[in-house]
């Protein structure tokens, strides 16, 4: 469906986007996950058109945006950030001038709107004002925006953001159904359980670049199979990694004075083999906790920091 | 073009949600202009001007001078206040009258012995007008004594004599004054008096309002505060396109099949209907106020030229910076100067040489010029041509100057 390849842009010296490439396709939830100035949402104004890139390119169902950005945008659906409404236009008013861009008319133009507004729980409000809308409900018309005029690539640009947990199931359900239908779906967030629960595909950004790009299986994987081990007591950097070093499957995440957290890979043997080894080592260990890899740990091993939600 | 209509109708309807902008830009040129009417159209009646009457000579002229300022018949109705010299100037130096008459001792006798004399004149130099006035009214007193003295000197004499024996005057001496004075102006009449130039002064049929109705003198002032009221308008209405661009509204739209500048036209588009909506609406209004006979076709095309010309300066103003803020804040001080100076707020005729001159470089000049002349002149549109032309010309340059200043700072990466 759509490729973006080698894409790049930068606003003076700062490199928003460095030369990153992924791939979305039908039916498919592709997740960009990074912490705030990433590049996520300058990556998706390059593929609306709002941004001109410094070079790269961006191709959907073999139309390029560059040499024909008008048929390129008709297949491409936007879920903004902020959410991008009319205040003073009712649901079913701001619905309908954003799908009438796109060409819809008429009975399918009402037709649509009555159904789109149905599925994101507003057609009882869709002779409302925005204004008069709650934050959750705001989010949910902006969704419905972006979905009016059947775009084959839904870009959603952390749609969740600042709302309720109900209008956050909402929007996810129908992101899901969505793409039931075969809609591809960009979405960006820096929510990780929304990229573990949601994304088949997840690529990871920090500072323009995507530092690892996979399954959320795949990239749990670059931690090791296993458990992640957290550990607290009283211990030497040196130390700590002397014990380790003979254990392939031992991968140290992060150190700190009190504080380590390590991936094991295999099953509760290795732990128990991991403990033995730091106790000859004469490590300390006052506390120890266990669980499952995760794509923080994933963003941790990449990056060295944490994607604070 | 479809894209363009569809955010036409879009943001028309957004006014019309939203009305409170254009109403009070629409009402500010008519509440202003009625106050302005009641102010100073409410009749012939002025405030009487307040004159310190200094009379040191007690004669019959002096006399003759102070009655021509008391008389109920004079032109000017003054507020006499009689003082010694000193006591006159204390007067106008803390502002209590607006000049000072001093008729100096021994005036009369100087008059009829046929030597110089002086009326006295001090002006309160913290007033403008009311002075001046004393000062002419004064000056025509000083022109008809002059002529009386030397046409009239000898019964005048006779008089002079008779008010200072305080004794009554005979019945001979009246008729033998009558009589010599009749002879002096026969006489003189043929010289003083040639009637070489007749005025002739008359009151059109059919109106009984005064000329200085309240409103006649609102419509008058109508025109200047409707063209800085739809500059104002017109820059307010253009900078949506900045709210929308922080609203995110406009990324929405541009992130779809429309062309960089659909959202740009269709701006410029509302602001041009809601500008000729405006005009239209005042239009009605000047024509109820006044007598209605104007050309339908001359304010049609002028009012599309100054619409465009304002919806044009508008988008110039917004395109010339990054922020809103910034472009309504230079658009408002733009609008403010070139009312002043092309007048919107004080009529052309009363402003100094160099403000005149300045004036034919501001839009509300041309504006204004072409809406009193279709007024107050009943132009005709062909007379309306250069008017129409230059500001047709203007808004056409100022959108295309703007065009790309437009794309290069709202509309990337909106």
């Amino acid at each position: 469906m759509i490729q973006v390849q080698d894409l790049r842009k930068s606003f003076g010296q700062t490199r928003a986007v460095d030369g990153i490439t992924f791939a979305v396709s039908e039916g498919m939830i592709y997740g960009l996950l990074g912490p705030n100035g990433a590049g996520k949402t300058t990556t998706i104004s390059c593929i609306t058109g709002l941004l001109m890139p410094d070079g790269g390119r961006i191709v959907l169902d073999g139309c390029e945006l560059a040499s024909d950005p008008i048929r390129f945008k008709r297949s491409i659906g936007v879920v903004p950030q902020e959410t991008a409404l009319y205040p003073t236009l009712t649901a079913y008013e701001n619905v309908a001038y954003f799908a009438s861009l796109h060409g819809l008319s008429g009975a399918d133009l009402r037709g649509r709107a009555g159904q789109i507004l149905d599925r994101v729980g507003l057609s009882a409000g869709s002779k409302q004002q925005a204004r008069t809308f709650s934050g959750g409900m705001k989010r949910r018309l902006n969704l419905a925006i972006g979905l009016m005029h059947r775009p084959r690539l839904l870009l959603l640009d952390e749609p969740t953001v600042g709302i309720d947990p109900q209008a956050r199931i909402n929007i996810l359900d129908v992101v899901r159904e969505i793409q039931r239908e075969g809609t591809g779906i960009l979405y960006t967030t820096h929510y990780l359980e929304e990229a573990e629960t949601l994304c088949d595909r997840v690529g990871i950004m920090d500072h323009g670049r995507v530092l690892a790009e996979g399954t959320v299986s795949e990239l749990r994987s670059m931690v090791g199979e296993g458990t992640v081990v957290a550990l607290r007591g009283k211990f030497r950097a040196e130390a700590l990694r002397a014990s380790i070093a003979s254990d392939p499957s031992i991968h140290l995440l992060s150190l700190e004075d009190d504080a380590a957290m390590l991936s094991v890979g295999g099953a509760a043997r290795a732990v128990a083999d991991l403990l033995s080894s730091l106790l000859r080592g004469g490590i300390e260990v006052e506390e120890i906790s266990m669980r499952e890899a995760s794509l923080q740990n994933v963003f941790l091993k990449l990056t060295g920091r944490e994607l604070r939600d | 073009m479809r894209t363009v209509l569809l955010s036409l109708r879009k943001d028309l309807l957004r006014w019309v949600r939203s009305p409170i902008l254009p109403l009070v830009f629409l009402s500010f040129p008519i509440v202003f202009a009625l106050l302005i009417g009641l102010a100073f159209g409410g009749g012939d009646e002025i405030a009487p001007i307040k004159l310190a009457l200094v009379n040191e000579d007690d004669g019959v002229v002096s006399r003759l001078i102070s009655s021509a300022f008391t008389s109920r018949r004079a032109p000017v109705a003054f507020q006499i206040q009689e003082a010694d010299s000193a006591g006159g100037l204390r007067l106008v130096e803390n502002d209590k009258v607006s000049a000072m008459l001093r008729v100096p001792a021994g005036f009369s006798d100087s008059l009829f012995s046929g030597g110089t004399s002086y009326l006295e004149v001090v002006k309160n130099p913290a007033e403008a007008v009311y002075p001046r006035i004393v000062e002419e009214y004064a000056g025509v007193l000083a022109l008809l004594g002059t002529g009386a003295s030397r046409i009239l000197g000898d019964p005048l004499s006779g008089i002079q004599e008779q008010v200072e024996s305080r004794a009554a005057p005979t019945d001979a001496f009246l008729s033998a004054v009558s009589v010599d004075i009749g002879r002096q102006a026969r006489k003189a009449a043929r010289y003083v008096f040639p009637p070489a130039i007749y005025l002739r002064s008359g009151e059109t049929e059919g109106d009984d309002r005064s000329s200085s109705s309240p409103l006649k003198v609102a419509l008058f002032v109508l025109p200047g505060m409707a063209t800085f009221a739809l500059l104002t308008l017109a820059i307010a209405s253009m900078s949506d396109l900045r709210r929308e661009r922080s609203a995110g509204t406009l990324a929405r739209q541009l992130a779809g099949p429309v062309r960089p500048w659909n959202p740009v036209a269709a701006k410029i588009g509302v602001t041009l209907i809601l500008g000729l909506m405006c005009i239209v609406i005042l239009g009605i209004l000047a024509a109820m106020w006044g007598d209605g006979k104007v050309s339908i076709a001359g304010f049609a095309v002028l009012s599309f030229a100054f619409a465009l010309c304002a919806t044009g300066f508008a988008t110039l103003m917004q395109s010339l910076f990054e922020s809103e803020t910034a472009g309504s804040a230079f658009g408002s001080i733009v609008v403010m100067v070139m009312s002043l100076l092309g007048g919107s707020f004080i009529p052309l005729s009363v402003l100094p040489g160099f403000a005149r001159r300045i004036a034919p470089f501001t839009l509300n000049y041309w504006a204004n010029t072409g809406f009193h002349k279709l007024l107050f002149e009943k132009a005709s549109p062909a007379e309306l041509l250069p008017n129409v032309g230059i500001l047709i010309g203007m808004g056409v340059l100022f959108v295309a100057v703007s065009l790309p200043l437009m794309r290069k700072r709202i509309l990337r990466g909106a």
